[in-house]
């Protein structure tokens, strides 16, 4: 007999939920709006959406039906990112990854040389890539979201989830071989 | 089966999402396809170096105030009766506000009615109110014991040019009093004693004040009936609830306001310029108490002294905010924010809002019924000398909003700019 799916947040969970997400719901916007202080805000405002909708949450059951905290919080941030462009008019920007052009510590200075090449290609050739497959790589890479909650989050089937993650890797790879 | 096939597997299969496929489909595939292995030991190496891509962080801070910002709403849906502003909020707003200033969603095209005349009193609005000394001093006048008294001052930067301040005396027998002067060379000015709610000596003989006193009145709600002769003038009576305590305003026929209670009284105007609320002319010099001697409050001279630590200050003296996006038609002139609160100037041709977040107003407000902004109770505040302001919550922040608006057209600003959608 499967589990029932978990319904729900209470109050006292809902605090450590925001203490371990943060980070990543902080980066999926980020990468959206390309403006850190907007991006607090509206780091703040899917929480607050989440918290007033906990009820509504579904957790997923042993059927995997229903949907994991992360990729919940992820589609409302989509969803605050989207409300917060109809706002302004404006589309959101395009997916961006932090400048750093510092060479990696530790290990040898040639292997870290060899690195922080490889890095700047890889940099260069995330900049490259479709906006939806750089944004599938990412959540997946960066923030460990399942394929169910990348799609959750971008609204789109599974199976496109699979096919842009690979597509994305094949050129990331290539470009990190230069 | 063909090679991208194989590597949308490859790919899944490093994220254990492979399902549906037999393992076993992969590794043939690979034993016999060298470009394939090549793929796979490419992805091994983009593994390797993905580990060294910086991560993104959000401010440390960030989760918690979330959940403060969450414990807000909590309290904020809790059913309650009539807000009451505390003054602790000051603190817990700076606190809260620093690096907080919203982005104003909204257009705004209510302002295009509302056009402030070339020049009209725009300049106050740079500056943020904000200084507050408080002191107290022992004085021996003549040196005679049974004529000591205590002072305690509270020195009040209230705009510019203009210093307000209140003087609670005790004499040698305990006996104890308000006083309130607004510098001289200011404006006009009052002296009462706290405990009989009347005129002293030298009241302002408002035959000379000369313009008549702006729609403020309104703001007093219903006239009570008539009030006492000040001065020669007949007065009617207004009953207003000043910071939680029921006072009486009295206004002359001239349209001149006086605002009585317990232990102050408070005589000002205000002025319309074309429907607008603007700052408060200059009248005659009115000396009831000796000139105060400006260098007096510089230097603590060998008593007590507290300053609170608050400054004058133009808006764009404090450290600098990051951009805010303006409301259509508008441009960010200024933005700062310290320790103490924040300031957000807007402007559009002359038009200049002033947006302040925990920045005391040293002004005596007027505490009007609140209103709602967004559903949401909010407080409008029409200081004697200055410009109306309304203060209401938004994401979480204590906003106050100060523009040359009417307080009705103020709680529409503020719906406008923060709200649109409700």
């Amino acid at each position: 007999m499967p589990r029932s799916a978990q319904r729900g947040v209470d109050d006292d969970a809902f605090g450590d939920v925001v203490r371990r997400e943060t980070t990543v719901v902080f980066g999926f916007i980020l990468r959206r709006v390309g403006d850190r202080s907007l991006t607090e805000d509206l780091t703040q405002e899917t929480f607050l959406r989440a918290w007033r909708a906990r009820r509504q949450f579904r957790g997923e059951d042993t059927q995997g039906e229903g949907s994991s905290m992360r990729g919940w919080l992820c589609s409302i941030a989509a969803n605050v990112v989207r409300d917060h462009a109809r706002r302004e008019r404006r589309r959101p920007t395009e997916v961006r990854e932090p400048e750093h052009g510092d060479i990696p510590v530790g290990g040898d200075l040639g292997d870290r040389v060899v690195q922080a090449e490889a890095l700047d290609r890889l940099r260069e050739a995330l900049t490259a890539l479709p906006v939806r497959q750089r944004e599938m790589f990412l959540l997946r890479e960066r923030d460990g979201l399942t394929y169910k909650e990348i799609a959750a989050a971008l609204e789109c089937p599974i199976g496109t989830v699979m096919s842009g993650l690979a597509r994305a890797r094949e050129r990331l790879a290539a470009a990190v071989l230069g | 089966m063909t090679h991208q096939q194989v590597r949308e597997w490859l790919s899944a299969q490093r994220d254990g999402e492979l399902h549906g496929v037999d393992d076993a489909i992969v590794r043939d595939h690979l034993r016999t396809c060298a470009a394939c292995r090549d793929h796979q030991l490419a992805l091994d190496r983009l593994s390797a170096v993905l580990g060294a891509l910086p991560r993104v962080e959000p401010p440390a801070a960030l989760a918690e105030r979330t959940l403060a910002r969450i414990a807000g709403e909590k309290r904020a849906r809790r059913p309650r009766g009539r807000v009451v502003l505390p003054v602790a909020f000051v603190a817990v707003a700076a606190a809260v506000m620093v690096g907080l200033l919203p982005t104003p969603p909204a257009p705004l095209d209510i302002v295009s009615r509302a056009t402030l005349p070339a020049g009209a009193a725009a300049a106050p609005l740079t500056d943020v109110r904000s200084l507050y000394v408080e002191r107290v001093v022992v004085e021996t006048p003549d040196g005679d014991p049974a004529r000591r008294r205590t002072v305690a001052e509270r020195v009040w930067w209230a705009a510019p040019d203009r210093l307000r301040i209140e003087r609670d005396v005790t004499d040698a027998t305990g006996r104890r009093s308000t006083e309130l002067v607004v510098r001289a060379g200011d404006h006009g000015l009052d002296v009462v004693d706290g405990r009989r709610t009347s005129y002293r000596a030298g009241a302002p003989d408002l035959a000379h004040l000369p313009e008549p006193l702006s729609t403020t009145i309104g703001f007093l709600g219903r006239p009570q009936g008539p009030g006492p002769t000040v001065a020669g003038r007949p007065t009617t009576r207004y009953e207003v609830v000043l910071a939680g305590v029921r006072r009486v305003a009295l206004v002359d026929a001239a349209r001149y306001i006086a605002l009585g209670g317990d232990d102050r009284l408070i005589l000002g105007k205000q002025q319309l310029v074309d429907g607008i609320l603007v700052a408060t002319r200059t009248v005659r010099r009115v000396d009831v108490n000796p000139p105060v001697d400006p260098a007096r409050f510089a230097v603590p001279v060998g008593r007590e002294s507290v300053d609170r630590g608050f400054r004058e200050r133009p808006v764009d003296s404090l450290p600098a905010v990051r951009p805010v996006a303006a409301p259509r038609g508008f441009r960010v002139a200024r933005s700062g924010a310290d320790a103490t609160g924040s300031a957000l100037l807007y402007q559009r041709g002359a038009f200049p809002i002033l947006v302040t977040s925990a920045v005391p107003d040293t002004q005596e407000p007027l505490e009007l019924e609140t209103v709602t902004v967004g559903s949401r109770p909010a407080f409008v505040r029409v200081p004697l000398y200055g410009y109306p302001s309304i203060s209401f919550s938004y994401r979480g922040a204590q906003i106050t909003l100060t523009a040359p608006l009417p307080a009705n057209q103020l709680a529409q600003l503020a719906q406008r700019m923060y709200y649109p959608a409700e």
